[in-house]
């Protein structure tokens, strides 16, 4: 690396930003994820890096940075406007954490040779005070900018605290149990006020019982005051009120569940400990103390010391009650498990508000309290819920003749509001016989759609007459109608019945054979494979058009012949995703991915995985290998290499757990995006690191040569955005407006699609490239709310004129 | 209450204050609700009020008198009782305005079928036109770029008749418009007066100038909803005037004007002067204006169009060609006629007074008028002339009126009035609503 780049915007951290160089940049800022984009492009060739500081370089604390470029991810371009697709641009940070390019190892610096222009988010550069003023003294980042180009040297220099390493002391967490870590990422109504809340569940070492305890990020609790309650170096979260003793939960507690509601203001989690399940409701609340130090009360047991759980007593090796699922319809919490009867099991539904009478199985069905029922009989295994506005799907299986000829029944059972479910809300969809047992069953559900997947063993007959089990998937599906409100699925809001199936014979099931029924590999023997599928995290009303458009699976295998990847390497992290395309009803394979891939470089078993789905199609998956937490981003329908982010330098994680959240509108002062809260437990003590989504920086790249003023209507960098206005939407549409000479004079104006001018929102006027955009509001010149339809926005000045498209449904 | 519409309708001496005062009523019937629908504030559906032929492109839109092709039902429904012949036809056009979305150049557009057919009981028209809004970008908060596209169905009936030198139509409009994720149905009303007026005789140049005025009031419906809000409809009205400054055998002319207002939103003056020589080609252009500028900041639009008729096979053929410049760019749009059995000669103006058969291969059609008599071939204008005097006397003999054609020829015979040879062989038809007549 040339010595002159590292000279000029390398500073220490700390150190004032000269005035000239500030901004007027408003204060108060939530803290979240920072969004900064630099695109370059050439002759309307948009480019752009992303930078993701999550590994991949050191800064001078030794903290790792890596660089995930997304899909947005383009080719620079060299001062000749060729493109640089065969040439080598790397992006790193410096060792005071000052980013840098090279172009064939050689540094990009300052406007004489590749004019990098400056264009930091879209909210205005005005958000990177948000950083300084969120975390004083502990990030910093620093932009001289001239006229919408850096300086001098294109430095950012970017300082900020990504996780805090230290961890609070638990107690004493018994090393040979597992702790829970329940992350519930409640978050505040608003983008100003978000929150997040977890749960830490565990038992101390010589402990008989378990114990809880709250803890809190937000704008409420900065890091500056955290240092409060029982953390130990002031960088570490705290639980106001300490922890708490679980009730019940003598001996070892398994299965902790976890369910949020879709409006994010409740949360609960469930732990299955001896015969009894107990499960804890979180309610978002304002006063955090109050809430978190109050819990007394909360804790509610699914199970009452009946006369059916004293026949259930009688079973002394196995538990009688296994809590497989948890979720919200609306407010209300539903928790689906199975129960030992003594001559199988059934799968029950715990429902505490409302007695629910289903005909089809009332004959099967006793009630406890008016709060209990139960659906399925004898031998039901892995049932799971999952509600979506004001429907609930619950899938589980049943074995049958499990020695002699086994096989599994699989079923559905929908149900809205649980008060009218009709002789159709049950379906069996498969029929197994002789031929497979479903081991779990998934379902999700999103905007007008359900998704139901099972694993199977399918009974295999190779040549050697020796039957063998491979494991198999099946999955069924439905999908709604598209003529639906997507508003209506938004608390407090209910869809009409049409949006939703009335009749499970609506739902779509794959076959054995169908195109939906995917095998994951043909294997020539059992594969002692463990995996799991993955669906999409729900979204709320705003886009809720690809909610369940993917499933992965993922699951380690060891090295044995027998495998389901063909492959050498033992112990490692494979995966497989298949999606919705354009939301047709059946599911392809995604092109590259048609052979299962592998993860991770350890050789140990892996565990504890746990995967999300972020709403712009990232996801997140952690898991632990020998005992090492690991943290990947998973970006649009691939791993990327070098996108394995060790959490921890140890080896003794006992319980790792991430969540994904983000606030439901972020506002121009809050310009978080969405952030992953990892915590993990080693040494007796809980860490917590915040994993910011990607920090984007953007900048224009052009030669000086290329003409003056507007932005190329590209992918990267739109002329508009918030062009789409979905009814209740009222944002106004961003118009992004960037000339480049200062004498160019700009129009904006507002046409109808044939033509009538609707609004002009500038006339000849210069508009600074880094201000904020413009914005139409979605009046005529009157000032009245504009009609349903498409609207052209035509930008014109310098000889130039782009014209982009809103449209607008009422 | 039917009989006496029936003797209203009808097309006697007697009748003719009556025809008066349901012309009268149809207008204020439709004007009523046209007037209320006329709310201030942004309409939603514009494909209603969109260029819908290649014809009318060409005269820069001003086609609401000018209106003897099917696609003269959306600009105004009266004009189709000018429709002589059955026929068909297809518009393809791309509208001003493109935009680029995913790199590539999208913009509107529409295609649409029609046909027309005129019966004993008024002439009625049906069409389908299908407006295509083109692909584009959506870019959501994070920039996440999707693609969408939307577009408008219509169905459209019309039915018009005349009533003396008042023409009535109406049109009803089964519109289902998809706007990205969302769709939604509505209907739509659209009614016109079309008006045949000799020329003031001191405008007068030539003995057979004419003159035609029309109204039309469109887009009457209960407006649209993609989700909650409902959006008005672009009720529109339009006043016309067409005027024939020339009428020869090799060369013909007319100069057309419209005055629309589109949901009190904008106006615009439309005027279109067409050029027919050796009636199988004509040349035409037109110019508007609005106080409104529009997409290219102009607020004079140019437009410019030919067509070329081909008669053949006993049928004609009609191929429209529409140029409108905009904004530095240049829009095409196509489309074709047509005419089963009818003449592709030209495009005449009123063809009713096109009658003389020896230059032409298919069936003549006279309209039996008194003011549009004199402009007939003098042997045609003889028999019209007889027949509409024999006509009412058979009805004051009668009592009634000629109950079908043979019913009237025979009476001419018998009466030594006009010779026909074999009246059974139908080689007149005659239309007792209208008052034509059709020699084969």
């Amino acid at each position: 690396m040339p010595a002159f780049f590292w000279n000029s915007a390398r500073k220490q951290p700390g150190t004032p930003v000269p005035r000239r160089a500030r901004l007027p940049l408003p204060a108060g800022l939530a803290r979240a994820l920072l969004l900064l984009t630099i695109p370059a492009w050439l002759f309307g060739q948009d480019s752009s890096i992303t930078v993701n500081p999550a590994g991949n370089g050191r800064d001078n604390n030794d903290r790792t940075f890596h660089f995930f470029p997304d899909s947005r991810d383009r080719p620079l371009a060299d001062t000749e406007g060729k493109p640089l697709n065969n040439r080598q641009v790397t992006e790193d940070f410096g060792p005071d954490g000052s980013l840098f390019l090279t172009l064939d190892g050689e540094a990009l610096a300052g406007e004489d040779s590749l004019g990098w222009e400056l264009r930091p988010s879209p909210r205005g550069i005005d958000d990177l005070d948000w950083l300084d003023n969120s975390f004083p003294g502990r990030g910093q980042i620093r932009v001289d900018v001239t006229r919408g180009r850096i300086k001098s040297n294109p430095s950012l220099n970017f300082k900020y605290p990504m996780f805090s390493d230290s961890g609070f002391d638990l107690g004493s967490v018994a090393p040979e149990h597992p702790a829970y870590l329940l992350l519930l990422a409640l978050d505040g109504g608003d983008g100003q006020n978000a929150r997040r809340f977890g749960l830490v569940v565990y038992r101390p070492a010589g402990g008989s019982v378990y114990k809880y305890g709250l803890f809190t990020t937000g704008p409420d609790t900065p890091p500056t005051t955290w240092n409060n309650g029982n953390t130990d170096d002031g960088q570490s979260v705290f639980i106001p009120g300490g922890t708490r003793d679980l009730p019940g939960s003598e001996g070892i507690c398994r299965q902790a569940e976890k369910a949020r509601s879709l409006d994010l203001t409740r949360g609960s989690f469930a732990l299955q400990c001896g015969t009894r399940v107990y499960y804890w409701e979180l309610t978002q609340s304002t006063d955090l103390n109050a809430m978190a130090g109050s819990p007394t009360g909360t804790i509610n047991s699914v199970s009452t010391n009946t006369s059916a759980d004293a026949v259930q007593d009688q079973s002394s090796v196995k538990p009688k009650i296994r809590l497989f699922g948890m979720a919200y319809q609306n407010n209300d919490l539903k928790i689906v498990y199975t129960r030992d009867t003594g001559s199988g099991t059934e799968v029950r539904l715990h429902n505490p508000d409302t007695l629910v009478s289903v005909p089809e199985v009332s004959d099967y069905s006793d009630t406890y309290g008016g709060a209990v029922w139960h659906f399925g009989y004898g031998n039901a295994r892995s049932p799971a819920i999952d509600c979506f506005s004001d429907v609930c799907f619950v899938v589980w299986s049943q074995l049958f003749n499990p020695t002699s000829a086994p096989g599994s029944k699989e079923f559905i059972l929908l149900g809205r509001r649980f008060g009218d479910i009709t002789d159709n809300a049950l379906r069996r969809i498969n029929d197994s016989t002789n031929t497979a047992v479903s081991q779990t069953a998934i379902v999700a559900t999103g905007y007008r759609r359900a998704l139901f997947a099972f694993h199977h063993e399918r009974l295999y007959e190779p040549d050697d007459g020796d039957s063998k089990f491979y494991p198999a998937s099946s999955m069924a599906y439905y999908k709604g109608r598209t003529s639906c409100d997507p508003a209506d699925f938004t608390p407090p809001r209910t869809p009409p019945a049409s949006c939703w199936p009335d009749k499970m014979d609506q739902i779509t099931y794959g076959g054995n054979n169908g195109p939906d029924n995917r095998w994951l590999s043909t294997v020539e023997n059992i594969s002692p494979v463990r995996y799991s599928f993955l669906v999409p995290e729900r979204r709320r009303g705003s886009r809720p058009d690809t909610s369940v458009n993917r499933v992965m699976a993922l699951w380690s295998q060891p090295a044995t012949t027998n495998r389901l990847v063909d492959t050498a390497s033992a112990n490692r992290l494979y995966y497989r995703v298949w999606q919705y395309e354009n939301l047709s009803s059946s599911l392809r394979d995604i092109p590259v991915m048609t052979n299962a891939r592998q993860l991770g470089s350890g050789d140990g078993e892996m565990e504890s995985f746990r995967f999300s789905w972020t709403e712009n199609g990232q996801g997140r998956l952690t898991y632990l290998q020998d005992g090492r937490p690991y943290f990947h981003v998973f970006n649009g329908t691939d791993f990327r290499d070098n996108q394995e982010m060790r959490v921890s330098t140890n080896n003794d994680a006992l319980a790792l757990e991430h969540t994904w959240s983000r606030h439901p509108r972020p506002s121009e002062s809050a310009p978080s995006d969405g952030q992953t809260l990892i915590t993990w437990i080693e040494d007796n003590r809980l860490y917590l690191r915040v994993f910011l989504d990607q920090i984007r920086l953007e900048a224009r790249y052009y030669p000086q040569e290329y003409g003056p003023v507007l932005t190329p209507a590209g992918k990267q960098t739109p002329l508009l955005r918030n062009n789409y206005a979905r009814p209740g939407d009222d944002r106004p549409v961003d118009i992004y407006v960037n000339k480049r000479n200062s004498s160019d004079r700009v129009t904006v104006r507002i046409f109808t699609l044939g033509g009538r001018l609707i609004k002009t929102i500038k006339s000849g006027a210069r508009v600074d490239s880094f201000s904020q955009p413009l914005q139409w509001d979605r009046t005529n010149r009157a000032g009245e709310p504009v009609a349903s339809g498409l609207y052209r926005i035509v930008v014109s000045g310098g000889g130039k004129t782009e014209t982009g498209v809103a449209v607008i449904v009422k | 209450m039917m009989k006496a519409l029936t003797i209203c309708l009808k097309p006697t001496r007697r009748s003719t204050r009556c025809r008066g005062s349901v012309s009268v009523i149809f207008l204020f019937i439709f004007l009523a609700p046209a007037t209320l629908a006329a709310e201030p504030g942004i309409a939603t559906l514009e494909s209603l009020t969109l260029s819908q032929s290649a014809r009318a492109g060409g005269l820069a839109g001003a086609y609401g008198a000018h209106l003897e092709e099917g696609p003269g039902m959306f600009y105004n429904p009266a004009g189709l009782t000018n429709i002589y012949f059955p026929q068909a036809g297809f518009d393809y056009s791309r509208l001003p305005g493109t935009w680029k979305q995913s790199g590539r150049e999208s913009g509107p557009g529409y295609q649409q079928l029609f046909y027309a057919n005129p019966t004993n009981y008024g002439n009625w028209g049906a069409a389908v036109r299908h407006f295509n809004s083109g692909t584009f970008d959506v870019v959501d908060e994070e920039f996440v770029t999707e693609t969408r596209d939307a577009a408008d169905t219509i169905v459209t009936g019309s039915y018009a008749f005349a009533v003396g030198d008042l023409s009535v139509g109406t049109g009803f409009n089964i519109i289902n418009s998809r706007l990205a994720d969302y769709s939604a149905r509505t209907w739509a009303i659209d009614t016109g007066l079309l008006l045949y007026l000799d020329m003031p005789s001191f405008l007068k140049r030539r003995k057979n100038n004419n003159v035609s005025l029309g109204a039309s009031f469109q887009n009457i419906g209960p407006g649209l909803s993609y989700s909650r809000d409902r959006s008005p409809l672009p009720f529109q009205y339009r006043f016309s005037a067409g005027w024939s400054l020339l009428y020869y055998k090799l060369v013909e002319n007319a100069l057309y004007f419209d005055y629309l207002t589109v949901h009190r939103q904008y106006s615009e003056l439309q005027a279109g002067m067409e050029w027919t020589f050796f009636r199988y080609i004509q040349l035409r252009g037109g110019v508007a204006w609005s106080p409104n500028s529009v997409l290219d900041g102009n607020k004079l639009r140019l437009a410019a169009g030919a067509s070329l008729s081909l008669p053949t096979l006993g049928n004609g053929y009609k191929f429209h060609y529409g140029l409108i410049p905009r904004g530095g760019e240049t829009y095409h749009q196509f489309g074709t006629t047509l005419i089963f059995g009818g003449q592709a000669q030209g495009v005449p103006w009123f063809p009713s007074f096109r009658s003389d058969g020896k230059e032409s291969a298919g069936p003549r059609r006279v309209l039996i008028t008194d003011a549009e008599k004199e402009r007939l071939d003098p042997l045609d204008a003889q028999v019209l002339i007889l027949l509409r005097q024999q006509i009412y006397i058979f009805e004051e003999e009668k009592g009634r009126f000629p109950g079908n054609l043979n019913e009237l020829l025979l009476y001419l015979n018998k009466k030594n009035i006009y010779d026909i040879p074999n009246p059974s062989e139908g080689q007149f038809v005659y239309n007792n609503r209208t008052g034509l007549l059709l020699i084969r």
